[in-house]
């Protein structure tokens, strides 16, 4: 039994379509963090640091 | 694998979800991450805590280019894959396959077209479809190597959670 996970605790999924959405929407939020871990200073001297390797 | 002049170099930048990233020859910064997912199975098997989403995005991609075929990220992707699994000890990654552009069964058909080009004898993928609620398929694939002292478990217990959820 996969426990979903919303805001406040965790539940289990009750069938295929409970499960499905939850994977979906976590899948989704990762995607999200993607996008948003290009403000991450940490990741921003990752890419600094590959433009520079590129350019040199 | 990174001095392979057919694959991107990449940097592990490591994380809670155990990040990568990498650049393509067009300038598109890709990232992968493996984020755990240990309620997948139930908490109280031992291989919980070995399972792992693997999930790709592009970082940026500053000049808005067009997301093209390119063979490289493929191979790049394979690299990655082998490297998270000499960094963590037996993992269990499981591949969800997005259905919100309609995409998903493309998604699946090149998640393993790319799993059968850079196979290695000592991996598996088990492949499954479920089904959300206006029936559209999503299908879900799982990776673990044969050697994983839980294989047969894992198995049987991926199975019946996917049969479990097709029943109700």
């Amino acid at each position: 039994m996969v426990n979903v996970i919303n805001s406040k605790k965790e539940q289990p999924a009750k069938n295929q379509v409970d499960l499905v959405e939850y994977l979906l929407e976590r899948k989704r939020s990762t995607l999200k963090e993607i996008k948003e871990d290009f403000n991450r200073p940490e990741i921003q001297e990752i890419i600094k640091k590959m433009q520079l390797k590129d350019a040199r | 694998m990174q001095d392979n002049q057919l694959v991107y170099e990449f940097q592990y930048a490591g994380g809670h979800s155990h990040t990568y990233i990498f650049k393509t020859d067009f300038e598109i910064f890709y990232e992968i991450k493996f984020k755990e997912f240990d309620y997948f199975f139930s908490e109280t098997k031992s291989y919980a805590k070995y399972t792992y989403e693997f999930v790709i995005g592009v970082l940026w991609n500053p000049n808005k280019k067009p997301l093209t075929f390119d063979s490289k990220i493929s191979a790049t992707i394979a690299a990655i894959v082998f490297d998270f699994f000499n960094k963590i000890e037996e993992p269990i990654i499981l591949y969800i396959c997005d259905s919100g552009d309609g995409r998903q069964m493309s998604r699946s058909r090149k998640f393993s077209s790319w799993f059968n080009e850079f196979q290695r004898p000592e991996f598996t993928k088990l492949d499954f479809v479920l089904h959300d609620k206006h029936n559209i398929q999503v299908p879900i694939s799982m990776i673990l190597k044969l050697s994983n002292p839980y294989f047969e478990e894992v198995i049987i217990d991926f199975k019946k959670i996917i049969s479990e959820y097709h029943q109700k």
